[in-house]
């Protein structure tokens, strides 16, 4: 069936030398399921190196300038102060600065000529570096996610920060800083138009016929918006259709941003800011704002313009929340696109990120008090790799933390199944099983004796009244205990389990028995005084969504009792992330 | 194939406990006198736990010792950095008590401790996964489908290679309990255990 095909390693690019093409071909049987025939592969291998540039390329020029700018952060002070010493005619310290940025420049360049990549036989190969080479090979077929960053300086040349994603640790497999938009995005369509349904292969022709080899679409930020890319072909040789499934009004992401605390976070920042820059004897004079009132204004003017002030600066803060909230996902998209899960959004900094379905491992349902008040939700999901932790790169925060940063609670159950077809939604139909009845009175006694220590702390620090503060607190103690233990809520259901907890951001969350990874029934020597244990759920990347199937207070038979029934329902899936 | 296989064990653990999947091989006699559990599904009796090999208890005896000794020495160099700097006196006198106190303390667990945790440690493997207990105040109980085992290994430290024993460590590809330990086998048992395991999870095609 190949034989009028050329052998794939022929269109190489020359600077491979014989070894490196070797060395990809074993690698390839090696990776490569012996279930496929080697053949086929090499076919679609072809066709795939087709798709992207001939061969291995090179990143795209402007690559030289984003990657000095993405490690240049760390020589910002060295830059100020060489700037500085030259404002003053000093020239050791430009010297010594120079001494610093020179290399770093030189780092940037030796970094951008040695860097190359390509997809080829069904594997993305990039191959860094001179006198170590580092060739990493990735299958295409092991590729969870491609997602693509754009700021303004990006969109200014039309390219992108472009992250490859598999199943394996915490980083992405290979990071191409920067792609001009086109390579993007015929890197995407080679990735998932061949994973999107990696158990059959793709027939010959309708590669070779599929306009998508020809036109590449520029405006990749909106890559559904011309009905001719969202068309490419899949196993069964018909495209897949790109349904829509949702776009977030102006107006939602308004209410979310008046929903969140998110604004409390940005004064953070600011202070912080402020903090570090201004000087200690500038410092902030909270007196000076009393000049701001009139010389004789009475008690009750001043009353008012305290609270309008405490409101407004409630209202800023909201407004900071909702300006975040726009910045971040104005324009959000969410479509699918055969099995994959595409969304892109952002304002100044664009982002693109796509989640194929079934490496979805965990899915939250996020509501805060005041989303539950104006009838909202987020939903946040977790795939394989990848766990959120700090400084995580903008896509991954969306892709992840911020799935669907909001949605009205009346679509939630929609949008789930489109998530995962086989989960049947209905948050007031499930099963949910109570704690154990005796929790109630165990995290009473445990508020009681809360309240008896604050009370010994508050006669330690004010001698003969001190014992109030207890009496006060023991109230919402108790109340706080009996909100707490109604909130949590374990259910299973066909194939799934379900776990809600949180009084004031209500998380529900849920995974599926071929994506537990570990199961555990954990008891405190308290758990068993009181006959309790706790069941927990490991998924793959547990993390980004912020809640755990960590379920406390069951009643001990039932925790032991469900542990053996989910282990058994667990060995019965095939477990399916990557 | 992989459809079938995976209605081959849900039938099994459904209707015919006794029969073993097509996974669940025993490699040698020796493991299937030991294993029990890999013969199928039996009641959930507590019976049906393997116990870790005694010698485990002698080894954590040993280590015990070990740690409380270097605590004892901990508290000589303690206690002599005090007196150079204040001398004797009553709070001198006073630390030195509590200090040996704990030592004592130290010692007396490191013999009568391990033979109580020895007591509340078990194991099985059957066809559903390998499942741990261990804990005395605080219990656990982890259980890993054998699909999910991403990749298994034995080792051995120097008191264990002594006493012939080993340590089973099971990786899946979780986070909280992404690799779980289960120490105090007999060394060649936690090797027939390990290729046990990943022999069944060759079989069931794991990603």
């Amino acid at each position: 069936m190949s034989s009028d095909l050329p052998d794939p390693d022929s269109n190489q690019d020359s600077a491979w030398t014989t070894s490196d093409v070797a060395e990809h071909s074993t690698l390839d049987r090696e990776i490569d399921n012996p279930a496929r025939g080697d053949n086929r592969r090499i076919e679609v291998g072809h066709s795939l190196a087709d798709v992207s540039a001939n061969g291995l390329s090179y990143l795209h020029p402007t690559s030289l300038m984003f990657d000095l700018l993405a490690h240049g952060r760390t020589y910002l002070v060295p830059a100020a102060f060489g700037l500085w010493g030259a404002a003053k005619g000093d020239a050791t310290l430009l010297i010594i600065s120079a001494m610093i940025f020179v290399p770093a420049f030189l780092v940037s360049v030796f970094r951008y000529f040695t860097f190359r990549y390509c997809i080829t036989n069904g594997q993305l190969i990039v191959r860094q570096g001179l006198i170590f080479r580092h060739v990493r090979t990735v299958p295409v077929s092991r590729i969870q996610n491609i997602d693509f960053v754009q700021n303004l300086l990006h969109r200014i040349f039309q390219v992108a920060e472009v992250k490859v994603e598999t199943a394996s640790g915490t980083k992405p497999e290979a990071t191409l800083r920067v792609l001009s938009m086109s390579k993007m995005e015929s890197l995407r369509d080679a990735v998932f138009g061949d994973s999107a349904s990696n158990q059959t292969l793709v027939p010959d022709a309708d590669w070779q016929t599929d306009p998508i080899q020809t036109e590449v679409p520029h405006s990749a930020i909106q890559p559904m918006a011309n009905p001719a890319n969202g068309r490419y072909p899949n196993a069964s040789g018909q495209s897949p259709l790109v349904t829509p499934l949702l776009e977030i009004p102006l107006s939602w992401l308004i209410k979310a941003g008046m929903a969140s605390n998110r604004g409390m976070i940005m004064v953070g920042i600011l202070l912080g800011a402020y903090f570090q820059f201004v000087d200690q004897k500038e410092f902030f004079r909270f007196e000076a704002l009393g000049h701001l009132l009139p010389v004789n204004a009475s008690p009750t003017f001043i009353a008012v313009a305290a609270i309008g002030g405490v409101i407004g600066a409630l209202l800023l803060l909201r407004l900071l929340g909702v300006g975040w909230f726009v910045l971040r996902f104005f324009g959000y998209q969410l479509v699918r696109r055969g099995d994959d899960l595409r969304i892109s959004c952002g304002l100044l900094t664009k982002v693109s990120a796509t989640v194929p379905r079934q490496r979805v491992q965990f899915i939250s349902v996020h509501r805060n008090l005041f989303m539950r008040m104006f009838g909202l939700a987020s939903i946040r999901i977790e795939t394989a790799g990848g766990a959120g932790n700090q400084g995580e790169h903008a896509t991954e925060s969306v892709s992840k933390r911020w799935f669907i940063p909001v949605v009205p609670e009346q679509r939630v159950a929609e949008l789930l199944t489109a998530l995962r077809p086989d989960l049947e939604w209905d948050e007031s139909k499930l099963d949910f099983k109570p704690l154990s009845e005796r929790t109630g009175r165990r995290l009473c006694r445990l508020a009681f004796m809360e309240a008896v220590m604050l009370s010994a702390v508050g006669m330690l620090v004010s001698r003969p009244w001190g014992w109030t503060v207890g009496v006060v607190a023991l109230p919402l103690l108790v109340m706080w205990a009996i909100k707490k233990s109604k909130a949590m809520r374990y259910a299973r259901a066909k194939n799934c389990v379900v776990y809600r907890s949180g009084v004031f951001i209500r998380k529900t969350s849920v995974t599926f028995f071929e994506k537990i990874q570990t199961l555990r029934v954990d008891q405190t020597p308290f758990d068993r005084r009181w006959k309790m244990a706790r069941l927990s759920i490991d998924t793959a990347a547990a993390g980004p969504a912020d809640h755990r199937i960590q379920v406390p207070y069951l009643e001990e038979n039932f925790a032991r009792k469900e542990l053996q029934l989910l282990r058994l329902k667990t060995a019965q899936e095939q477990p399916v992330f990557g | 194939m992989l459809h079938s296989e995976t209605h081959f064990l849900k039938a099994n653990l459904e209707t015919d406990p006794s029969i073993l999947p097509a996974g669940v091989t025993v490699p040698t006699t020796q493991v299937e006198a030991r294993i029990p559990g890999v013969h199928g599904f039996g009641p959930e009796t507590p019976e049906q736990f393997y116990p870790l090999d005694p010698r485990n208890v002698r080894l954590e005896q040993i280590a015990s010792l070990v740690f409380s000794t270097l605590a004892l020495a901990g508290v000589f160099i303690a206690l002599s950095i005090v007196w150079l700097n204040i001398g004797f006196g009553m709070l001198w006198y006073c630390l030195a008590a509590g200090a040996f106190l704990v030592v004592t303390v130290l010692y007396i667990a490191a013999w009568f401790w391990p033979p109580v945790s020895h007591r509340h440690a078990a194991w099985r493997l059957d066809a559903a996964g390998l499942e741990i207990r261990r804990g005395v105040l605080w219990q656990h109980q982890i259980t890993i489908p054998l699909g999910r085992v991403q990749h298994a290994d034995v080792s051995q430290g120097p008191f264990q290679r002594m006493l012939e024993l080993g340590t089973l460590t099971v990786h899946t590809a979780g986070t909280q309990n992404a690799s779980v330990e289960l120490q105090g086998l007999t060394h060649t048992m936690a090797i027939q255990l390990r290729d046990l395991i990943v022999e069944q999870r060759k079989d069931q095609h794991v990603v």
